[in-house]
Formats: structure tokens, C-alpha cells, sequence
């Protein structure tokens, strides 16, 4: 029978990373990651994982021995962080032109300067052109299913494109909650043991990562869009299988309290779990919830869907484009609307950058703007909510 | 020929290159592996390089003194000794003319390219 236990959510991730038999771990400690790596280093240690842990020095290389380690048809894993992501940058667009399955856990976190190990997600909405499917996770369950639901899609062959689970620093790495814990033999049904069709075997040689002049290199690139698009189909169809194999699914996007929504309130990541307890708090039926669960590749005709009676559309997210004044969703969802007829009033809300908490009584105040505009009074494009503008 | 290749600078100069790109971007049509995987071993000289090139060197034997200074600076194993002989590769040669410029007796000319 599967556990339950009270867990942090790095716990979760590693307890998940070892019932999916991972062969290599390759990946350089950064808060708030740190004790994902140390669990699976400790686990690696005692036995409980059959796998190699590769000490790195820094987290270009974690991921740079992570290809490598791909390549030869292990299945591999990684975790970082913010500063840790970004020294990843150029290796990321490797990975995913080299079209290796390498699973990712990103814990959400500021980037510097200033210096700051709390949460947002400026990090993984920098990497968001990588090549990587992303999928952004509200619970711990979440985080421990996705990355058996990951590697499935990762490796589905139509597909064979890394995947970085996004799971909000603290917030969630840090924090216990009940989590359901599998069966080992439920897991190793639902995900079988994979190899790539070429490794790197010097009994077969081959030559990866070669040089993709003017003439082949567009083809390649759609290559990887075309995969994306399969990805998509993906990871419904894993999302289905996962359900009826351990009874829980997630979907590409979720939506709360949006029968008769005339305000949908849209995000990313576990600050959805304040917004449906605000939702449930005010019991109004015009203010809905949109939850992007997955945000790469982007699913278009789904969120257009639930945004199709929206009156306003009020998107809070933890990242800011800076210089263009507004958050990367909130930009990417205007795009996606604009030639559609479905024309919402569209507010950018900049929450929680740097770890400053978002409250119930923030996402209140995002709602009472957002009926504000619903009235047809004069709202601002864009709000940075919770600042203290005196000390700027 | 030297002379001959500068009055034929400008529109036409261009309009060739354009030309010989376009077949060039032709020939190399073949069905690419996911994720630029080349799995047969040394298959690097199927790609031929040489539709990068402008100016084509042409070897005047006459003056050729056999040296071998285009062989041995040839940054691209584009000269090939054949005998005693030096020949241009034009499969790879990319046209930098380094050959020419090193070339001790002025044998080497550098021609704008007329296919």
C-alpha cells in the first residue's frame, strides 16, 4: 500500500526521484534546493538508489555531466535554483537541442542583485525560450507526482525534451504537508525503463552535438517546436494515465469557481492555494481562478477556452520583464488574445517579489480592483501589489 | 585574370553568388536526425563546405616552383598533392586565399567564381 506521510516538499521530490530509478544525479547544492540533493546524496549513500551521484563544481556543470550522462542512455536527474539556473542558461538550449530527456527540479527563487534566497520565479520565466517544457506545481503531491509524470514525457519518443518542474522555493521545499508516497511496484508499471534509440557507444559510434550550419539549422529548430507541439498531447495523455494508475491527476491548466466568472484571476504555482481560499472566503460567483499549471509548451486553446466569457483578466505572477513594466504571463496571455475576439480587460498584478509574502488580504485587494474594473472603473494596467512606495 | 574578375564587380558579382548559394542550400536536402545526431562515422566530408566560397584559386603551373607553402598553410587541407603537383580541392576550399598570399612565386590567383 503507498505511505502518507508528512513531508517538506524536497523530501517529496527526492523520495519521487527514487522510485523512478534514476541512473545518474548530477546537480550542485543551492538554497532553497539544498536538501533535495542532500536527501537523494544521503539516499545514493546508503543504498536506496542504484544510482551514480556526480559531485560537480558548479552547476554548469551539473548539467553539462547531466547531458553527457544522458547521452550514454541513463536516465538522469538535476535540481537548482535561481543563480544556479541562470550559470545553467547556455547548457539548457543544449540539452534541448541535443533532445535529451533530463528531468529538472527548479525551486522557485529571486535572482540577485540584491542578494535574496526567498521565492519568485523569476528564475525558470528567464529560461522560458530554453527549450524545456516547464510545469509550475502548487502542493508537494504535485511535485512528487510530477516528476514521474515528467520522466514519462520527457522520454515519450515523440516527444524526447527536457522538463523543468517548477516548485516555489520555501513555499513549498520547505514547508510539510501530507504527502502520499506510491508503490514502488505501481511506479515501476507506470514507468518502464527507458533508453534513447542512439548512445554514445564506442562500439557504435555516433556523433552528437555537431554543427548545425545555415543550412540545416532552422529544420532543426522546428524539429523542436514540432516536439513541443507533441509534448503538449503528452502530457495530457500522462497526466490521464497517471490518474487511473494512483488516482490523482492535475491536468494542463485548472480551473476554479469559473462557471460564471466574469473576473479570472490567472497565475502560476502554489500562490493558487491563497487564491481559491480567498475565492472560497468571498463566495462571489463573477471571480474565477485560471491556474497555468503547464506554461511550456503553452496551452493556447485551453486557456482560451477558459478565458472566453472573461471580462477582465487579472494575472498574478511573481516575475517582472523589467523595462517593459509587466510580468512575463501577463504579456504572453495579451499575445495569445490578440487575434481572437475575446477582449478582457487585461491586469498585470506583480506580486511576492524577493520572498515578500502574499497574503490572503493581497489577493483581496487584486479583487476588489479587478470587480473595480468589471464596473467600468479606471484601473491601472499594471499594479506592484504589497510595495512600500514611500521607501523607494 | 585578376583584371578580368574586377570589371565584373557589382550587380553581376552579386547576382552569381545569390546563384550558387541557392544551389548550394539545394544540394544539401536529406532528412535530419532528432536532435543533429550524425550516426555514420567520418560521414563530416559529405557535407561540402566549399558553396561558402566567392573567389576560387586557380594554380598557374608555369610559375609553380613546387614549394608547397599553399599545401602546408591551407588552413582547410583544401590543397592536395598529387605527384609532385599541387592541386585546389574546390570541394572545401572556402576561398580565404591564404594559399595565394603565401604562395612565393605569385602562381596563385584568386577568380570570382562563373558557375
Amino acid at each position: 500500500m503507498a505511505e502518507k506521510d508528512l513531508m517538506h516538499g524536497s523530501h517529496a521530490v527526492a523520495e519521487a526521484v527514487k522510485l523512478c530509478s534514476v541512473d545518474v544525479i548530477s546537480a550542485y547544492p543551492i538554497t532553497p534546493q539544498t536538501h533535495i540533493v542532500e536527501d537523494l546524496a544521503e539516499m545514493v549513500a546508503n543504498g536506496d538508489i542504484d544510482a551514480e551521484y556526480l559531485m560537480v563544481e558548479s552547476e554548469h556543470s551539473a548539467i553539462s555531466a547531466g547531458i553527457g550522462a544522458s547521452a550514454t542512455g541513463a536516465r538522469v536527474f538535476t535540481a537548482s535554483s535561481s543563480q544556479g539556473l541562470a550559470l545553467m542558461h547556455e547548457v539548457l538550449w543544449i540539452t534541448s537541442g541535443m533532445r535529451l530527456p533530463i528531468v529538472m527540479v527548479n525551486a522557485n527563487r529571486a535572482l540577485s542583485a540584491p542578494i535574496n534566497i526567498w521565492n519568485d520565479q523569476s528564475d525558470s520565466m528567464a529560461e522560458r525560450d530554453s527549450g524545456w517544457l516547464q510545469i509550475y506545481v502548487e502542493t508537494n503531491q504535485e511535485a512528487l507526482d510530477t516528476v514521474i509524470q515528467a520522466y514519462k514525457i520527457a522520454e515519450n519518443r515523440d516527444v524526447l525534451l527536457p522538463v523543468m518542474i517548477c516548485m516555489d522555493g520555501f513555499v513549498l521545499t520547505h514547508t510539510v504537508e501530507p504527502v502520499e508516497i506510491p508503490d514502488s511496484e505501481v511506479v515501476d508499471k507506470f514507468l518502464p525503463p527507458f533508453t534513447l534509440s542512439y548512445i554514445l557507444d564506442s562500439a557504435n559510434p555516433i556523433t552528437m552535438g555537431s554543427l548545425g550550419d545555415p543550412s540545416y539549422y532552422m529544420e532543426l529548430r522546428r524539429q523542436q517546436e514540432d516536439a513541443m507541439e507533441k509534448a503538449l498531447e503528452a502530457v495530457e495523455e500522462v497526466d490521464r494515465e497517471f490518474r487511473e494508475a494512483f488516482g490523482r491527476g492535475y491536468g494542463i491548466i485548472e480551473e476554479y469557481n469559473m462557471e460564471e466568472a466574469e473576473v479570472v484571476l490567472v497565475t502560476l504555482g502554489s500562490v493558487a492555494g491563497t487564491i481559491k481560499e480567498v475565492i472560497d472566503t468571498i463566495g462571489d460567483k463573477r471571480v474565477g481562478l485560471l491556474k497555468i499549471r503547464l506554461f511550456r509548451p503553452f496551452p493556447k486553446e485551453a486557456v482560451l477556452r477558459a478565458l472566453a466569457r472573461a471580462k477582465v483578466m487579472s494575472v498574478i505572477e511573481k516575475d517582472v520583464s523589467t523595462g517593459l513594466g509587466e510580468g512575463a504571463l501577463s504579456s504572453e496571455l495579451k499575445g495569445i488574445l490578440f487575434n481572437t475576439s475575446i477582449r478582457p480587460r487585461a491586469m498585470g498584478f506583480v506580486v511576492g517579489l524577493g520572498g515578500r509574502d502574499v497574503t490572503p488580504e493581497n489577493i483581496e485587494e487584486i479583487v476588489e480592483m479587478s470587480i473595480g474594473a468589471l464596473e467600468g472603473k479606471d484601473m491601472p494596467e499594471v499594479t506592484w501589489i504589497g510595495l512600500k512606495e514611500e521607501q523607494i | 585574370m585578376g583584371k578580368e574578375y574586377n570589371s565584373k564587380k557589382g550587380e553581376k558579382g552579386q547576382f552569381l553568388s545569390s546563384l550558387k548559394r541557392e544551389s548550394f542550400l539545394a544540394q544539401s536536402i536529406m532528412k535530419l536526425n532528432i536532435g543533429a545526431i550524425i550516426t555514420e562515422p567520418g560521414s563530416s566530408g559529405n557535407n561540402k563546405t566549399g558553396g561558402w566560397r566567392i573567389f576560387k584559386p586557380v594554380i598557374n603551373m608555369e610559375k609553380c616552383i613546387d614549394c608547397g607553402s599553399c599545401w602546408i598553410f591551407c588552413p582547410d587541407a583544401s590543397i592536395i598533392k598529387e605527384g609532385s603537383e599541387y592541386k585546389v580541392n574546390l570541394d572545401y576550399c572556402k576561398g580565404c586565399g591564404i594559399c595565394s598570399n603565401e604562395c612565393p612565386s605569385g602562381a596563385i590567383e584568386l577568380v570570382m567564381e562563373e558557375k
